[in-house]
Order: C-alpha cells, then sequence, then structure tokens
C-alpha cells in the first residue's frame, strides 16, 4: 500500500512538472536552419533567417522562407522577427551562419558569443563569410537544391574534404581565445543563381583583414592539417601541365631554436597519383620522377609565398604561435607577436607519386 | 559500543571498489577541468596524479582508523571524547554531509535547468529526486550498493564518447613543456581534491562490509580508477580546447559530449545528462545514507525518521541557491570545507586516536 502511495505521489509530481515546461513539438515550431548577419549602420545589424518550408499539400517539394530585420543584438532581432513567424523560431538546427565582409571588418565576437552561449546549438555549426551581401545570397531560391541550407551545407562539406581546410564555430573559438593563432573561416559568393567558394578569409582576432583565393586553399589545407584528396594542378614543362590526385597527405611542424630565435620547419609528405597528363608522353619512372621533383619545387614556392602572405598581413592562421609555445617554457607572447612577421619559416614538401591510374 | 549491523545487512569486500569510485565520480567531473587549469595551467594532468595520492594515503589512513575502532565514525567519536562531544562531532559531520549532498543535487539540476529545459521549477522537480533516493535508501544499505555498482556499469561507456572529440584535438597543447612550478601545481591538486571527495561515507559503511579489513585494496584501486577517469578527461579535454577557451566553458566535459554526432542522435548532451541521473543517484544516497546514519547512531532515532530530517532539510536548503554565482560559491565553499575535514580533521583524529588507545593501555 505504502509503494503504491509512493508511486503515485512520483506520477503526480511529474505531471506537475511536465505542465511547467513549455513542450517543442515538432509541428508547432519552426526551424530556422541558416542565418546571417549584415552591417547596418553603427551598432546595427540586420539579420536574415532562412527556414525550409514543407507544404501542407502532398507531394510538393519542400521551400525556403526568409525573414529579415534590423535591430541591435541578435536575440533582440529574434523577437522583432518572431512578430512575423506564426510559429515560434528555433535555432537548434542550424548548421550555417553567414557574416558580411563588411561586418566581418568591424568585429563579430559578440555575434559568435552568443552562438557559442546557448546549449541549444550544436558545436560543428559552420561559420562563413559572405563577399557582398547576405541577405540576397539567402533570399535566393537556387536551382542546384530546393533548400538552400542544404545547398550551402554540401558546398561546403565536399570542399572541406578535398580543398579548404576544415573549420567550424569551435575552431574560430580555439584560435580566437587561443594565444599564438588567429582564425580563417571560408568566403562565399553569390554569383548568378549559384555559390561559390572564394576562397579562405582571414581574421585578426574577431576582424576580417583578408582572404588567399580558392586556389591556395589546397596548398593551406595542405599545410594546416592531415587528409586523402584533392587534386592540385601545375606546370611540368613549358606547355605540359600536370594534375596530381592526393592520396594521403600528412604535415608536421618541428620547431628549433637557433640561439634566441625560434625556427619552424614545415614538413610535408604527400603520397599522390597521376590523374592528368597533358601530353602523349608514356608515363614511366622517369617521368614520374620529373613529375616528383617539379611538384616539390613548385608546391614549396606556392607553400613560401603564402606563409609570407600570412606574415605580411600579420595573421597567422597556421597557429605557429601556439604550436611554438607548446615546446617553449615560458613563452613570451607579446615578444612573438612583434616578431611573428619576420619569423624563419621553413617549408619542405616531399611528393611521392605512387599510382597513375589504370593505364601506363 | 554501539551495535554492529547483522551479517545478512552485509556487503562483500569487492563492493567498496564500486562505493568508493561512483561516489567520486559525479558532477564534479562535467566541470572540474577549468578550475584546476586555471592553476596550473594544462600542466594539472600532474596535480590530478598528486591530488589522487594523497587521497590513497587518506583512504590507509581511514582504515588505520577504522580497524582499531573496529565501529563506524559514530562510535569512533563517542569511543574517543565522550557522548556529548562526540556527538557535536557526529553533527559537524551530519551537516558535512547534507551539504555535499545539497552541492550535488543543486548542481546537478542547474545542468537540468541551463542545458535541457530553462523553466524546470525546483520546487515541484526537487522532491522527484528526494523521493527516489527514499525509496532506494529506505532498502537499506545493500540497495545503495547495487545502485554503485549500477551508476559504475552505465556511466563507463560514456568514455567512448571521447572518440569524437579527439578527431578534432591538438595533441601538441600538452605533455611537451611543463611551465608551472610546484606551488601552482599543489594549489591544482588542492582544487583537484573536490573532485575526489565522496569517499567519506566510508567512514560510516565500514561495520557494514564483510571482513573489513580485508577490503582496502578494494578501496585503493577505487581510487586508482577514479584517478585514470580524471585523468582521461582532462587530457581530452585538455587536448581539444586551448587554454583560455577552456575558462570560457563551464561545463567543458558536458562541451565534449555535444560534438558527439551519431547518425541517429544528433545532440548527445541530452542523453548524456539523462544517463548521468545513474550517477548522481548513487552518489546522493550514500551520502544522504551516511547523514541519517550518523543521526541514527547518535541519537538513537529510528534510521526512518533521521531520514526524512536529512530529505527535508535538503528540500528547503536545495532550491535556495538560484544563479550561477550562489551555485558556484556552493560548491567552492563545499569544496573548501571538505577539504579541511579530508586533509586535517582525518589525520588528526588518527593521532588523536592512537595517543587515546595508549594511555588507555598504559592504565
Amino acid at each position: 500500500m505504502n509503494n503504491i502511495k509512493k508511486a503515485f505521489v512520483i506520477i503526480f509530481l511529474s505531471i506537475l512538472n511536465g505542465c511547467s515546461i513549455q513542450p517543442r513539438i515538432l509541428e508547432d515550431i519552426q526551424l530556422v536552419t541558416s542565418f546571417g548577419y549584415d552591417y547596418a549602420g553603427k551598432d546595427k545589424i540586420k539579420a536574415t533567417i532562412n527556414m525550409p518550408i514543407t507544404p501542407v499539400v502532398e507531394n510538393a517539394p519542400p521551400g525556403n522562407q526568409v525573414l529579415t530585420a534590423i535591430g541591435h543584438t541578435s536575440k533582440n532581432i529574434r523577437q522583432i522577427l518572431q512578430s512575423r513567424s506564426p510559429k515560434p523560431l528555433y535555432i537548434g538546427r542550424t548548421t550555417v551562419v553567414l557574416y558580411s565582409k563588411t561586418l566581418a571588418e568591424h568585429g563579430i565576437l559578440s555575434l559568435i558569443n552568443t552562438l557559442q552561449r546557448d546549449p541549444e546549438l550544436g558545436r560543428d555549426l559552420t561559420l562563413a563569410v559572405v563577399d557582398g551581401k547576405v541577405e540576397p545570397l539567402l533570399s535566393f531560391h537556387y536551382p542546384w537544391a530546393e533548400v538552400t541550407t542544404k545547398y550551402m551545407e554540401q558546398l561546403l562539406e565536399q570542399n572541406e574534404l578535398q580543398n579548404i581546410p576544415k573549420t567550424n564555430i569551435h575552431d574560430f573559438l580555439f584560435r580566437y581565445y587561443g594565444k599564438g593563432a588567429d582564425p580563417f573561416m571560408p568566403l562565399l559568393k553569390k554569383k548568378g543563381n549559384e555559390i561559390k567558394i572564394k576562397g579562405m578569409a582571414l581574421f585578426k582576432g574577431d576582424r576580417y583583414v583578408g582572404y588567399i583565393p580558392y586556389r591556395k586553399s589546397f596548398i593551406m589545407k595542405l599545410l594546416f592539417e592531415n587528409f586523402k584528396s584533392g587534386i592540385y594542378e601545375f606546370k611540368l614543362k613549358k606547355e605540359n601541365h600536370v594534375a596530381i590526385e592526393n592520396l594521403a597527405s600528412k604535415v608536421d611542424y618541428d620547431v628549433q631554436y637557433r640561439g634566441n630565435q625560434p625556427h619552424i620547419t614545415i614538413n610535408v609528405n604527400l603520397q599522390g597519383k597521376i590523374s592528368e597528363f597533358q601530353s602523349t608522353e608514356l608515363i614511366g619512372n622517369q617521368l614520374i620522377k620529373s613529375v616528383e621533383k617539379q611538384a616539390d619545387r613548385t608546391i614549396t614556392r606556392e607553400a613560401k609565398n603564402l606563409v609570407h602572405t600570412f606574415q605580411d598581413l600579420n595573421v597567422d592562421p597556421l597557429g605557429l604561435g601556439h604550436k611554438v609555445n607548446n615546446v617553449t617554457p615560458h613563452f613570451n607572447f607579446s615578444r612573438w607577436n612583434k616578431a611573428y612577421a619576420d619569423v624563419p619559416i621553413d617549408i619542405n614538401v616531399k611528393i611521392k607519386v605512387v599510382q597513375s591510374g589504370i593505364t601506363e | 559500543m554501539l551495535p554492529l549491523p547483522r551479517e545478512n545487512q552485509k556487503v562483500s569486500p569487492y563492493f567498496v571498489f564500486y562505493l568508493i569510485h561512483s561516489t567520486q565520480i559525479g558532477v564534479s567531473i562535467l566541470g572540474f577541468e577549468r578550475y584546476i587549469a586555471k592553476d596550473a595551467g594544462y600542466d594539472a594532468w600532474i596535480s590530478i596524479i598528486i591530488s589522487g595520492v594523497s587521497i590513497n594515503m587518506l583512504i590507509w589512513i581511514i582504515y588505520q582508523i577504522l580497524n582499531k575502532g573496529k565501529n563506524d565514525l559514530a562510535a569512533i567519536h563517542m569511543d574517543l571524547f565522550g557522548k556529548t562531544v562526540g556527538r557535536l562531532m557526529n553533527l559537524y559531520f551530519v551537516v558535512y554531509f547534507t551539504l555535499f549532498a545539497i552541492t550535488i543535487l543543486r548542481t546537478y539540476l542547474e545542468v537540468i535547468q541551463v542545458w535541457v529545459f530553462p523553466q524546470l521549477n525546483l520546487w515541484t522537480f526537487t522532491p522527484v529526486f528526494l523521493l527516489l533516493m527514499y525509496s532506494f535508501i529506505v532498502g537499506g544499505f545493500r540497495v545503495v550498493t547495487g545502485l554503485s555498482f549500477l551508476s559504475v556499469i552505465y556511466g563507463l561507456p560514456l568514455i567512448l564518447l571521447f572518440w569524437f572529440p579527439l578527431q578534432q584535438a591538438d595533441f601538441s597543447n600538452v605533455f611537451l613543456k611543463i611551465d608551472h612550478n610546484l606551488t601552482e601545481l599543489l594549489k591544482g591538486s588542492k582544487t583537484m581534491s573536490l573532485g575526489f571527495l565522496g569517499f567519506e561515507p566510508l567512514f560510516l559503511f565500514y561495520p557494514f562490509i564483510k571482513n573489513a579489513e580485508t577490503s582496502q585494496k578494494w578501496a585503493h584501486f577505487g581510487v586508482i580508477f577514479s584517478i585514470l577517469l580524471y585523468l582521461t578527461t582532462a587530457l581530452v579535454t585538455f587536448f581539444y580546447f586551448s587554454k583560455e577557451q577552456l575558462t570560457h566553458t563551464i561545463w567543458a566535459t558536458l562541451t565534449l559530449w555535444k560534438i558527439v554526432d551519431l547518425p541517429f542522435i544528433e545532440r548527445f548532451e541530452y542523453v548524456g545528462i539523462a544517463i548521468w541521473v545513474f550517477v548522481v543517484i548513487p552518489n546522493l544516497c550514500l551520502t544522504v545514507w551516511s547523514a541519517g546514519r550518523l543521526l541514527k547512531q547518535s541519537f538513537s532515532i529510528r534510521q526512518r525518521t533521521s531520514l526524512w530530517i536529512t530529505l527535508t532539510i535538503l528540500y528547503v536548503l536545495t532550491p535556495i541557491f538560484k544563479n550561477r554565482q550562489q551555485i558556484d560559491l556552493l560548491n567552492v565553499g563545499v569544496g573548501r570545507l571538505g577539504y579541511y575535514t579530508i586533509y586535517f580533521y582525518i589525520p588528526l583524529l588518527f593521532v588523536i586516536q592512537w595517543m587515546i588507545y595508549r594511555v588507555r593501555k598504559n592504565q
């Protein structure tokens, strides 16, 4: 009897608790899947949110609904947007967040901070900068896909596999808060009726300072992380171009001290296969040797240029300061920041061609 | 001398492993990383080991006290200090255990409030927890032991989730250099000792162990296992977050669960928080059981009555702590109280007992 009474009390209390909590039923809420911010004058931002809408009609394809509002804080804007949405808006399923270049030049930390603070949001959120305005990019209906968010998501995801370094909100915060590293994110641009990745946007702190073009982002990826795909094309002889497909690329950083000065060596080892060769020449051992040699030289040169670009802009997207700090006891960051632009950086690229496809 | 528990209320010696380990892994593992990193940076993994070794020494001391006293803390206190002072000392431990339970409960409820249900009303939700605890504790010590055993079994698979943050880890964050001096490392281990708190109920459940003297090695194994778990968690966190980023993250371990992306569960932290009930409940049960047991032993009231007293205090005091600052204050306060209790009072008790027994022997 006593047990039944106890069980009854527990059930009663649970029901009581159920009443105090707002339920979120999928049919009754509006999920926002991507949103972005434009600069709208001093202290003001314009937000655009994109939501997939499933029509109630049978067999009808899903569509997009876009809302825009101007305000001071992102949460205030959410409130304004709420006044125009029949269902409560929830951002828990957001996968892409965009910032216009102008806004990014003014600093975006407060906007990223609110994403980090929100327990609703996951950690694999992709952030990107838009060259131009966010609103037209988000409100256009692209022929590629019915839902714009899905389109951007897939575009970024498959490029992150082979052409551009992987980034998400965690990386941004890791680099922003961590000393000796600067954040970066993909730079998107709307061109006609499609979106393209223009390159990688570089940040100093939370401010956009410049970008590197898409072509060079593969080199940046080589220097940044280990990966197993992607294609790099270069000129072999006068007119012949070769495309090498990356099968496995590994990078490691070596920091040595010469006197008081840190000396950084970046070693890249790439195993690849020749996937295209602009010549009728047979691919034999000799040719492979010369391809390897030429590729080493070209990629090393390009990588050096890239690192110099970073040093000229005084940004450190590769996190060199972080890496030097990790091996240096009592590291002095203010001295490092001053010295960064002139720190000697050596790059060794070793390319090994292991396959040449199914023909010789 | 107070009567010892009957043989059919006792548990096997190896259960001490689960009892000790499960109470050490509680709410503190969800967010201890940033506190130790504040003191000792990313060298704090050394602090965890230092702290763990010191806890092992304390376990040794506790066994020395209990093996000599041959009963629980309440009986030893009253034996050594006389009835009145002994009761006062017992009362201190009742307060200590109650505060400890409040800290666990409130911190866990805060996690639910912040991560899952912001609108949760504590005045109606706390009783659900308390009644759940009541129904377990009334079952007696053996039920509580079984619960500790299950909590270890349910909690362990969560280690596998570290696979996800490790894929994005920067392994060069730790190990390559040691930047902090011994003082800082010791400060870190002082902070860390809050995580290892929770083995004190050993003072009370000792008479409930069959051949209690032989259970000492299991207690040590329990602590060692906790050290390993804390160490793994801290290292994965250090690999994943940059140091300054970690200082902004309140529940680093929970944030690690956020990255878990399974095909059928996109947001694992909700599942993780739900599973954590199984880890928190035995924690609470054992501390509240200890408080009730102490009350029973020192004031000869029925354990059911003393249990109601403790639970009522828990119900009144838990929802009083309203915001992050207050909860943080509670955690820090109880942590400090626990620190002095285990590192100063336990060795002191050991010395006092040793002296009194010597004097008695000579007489």
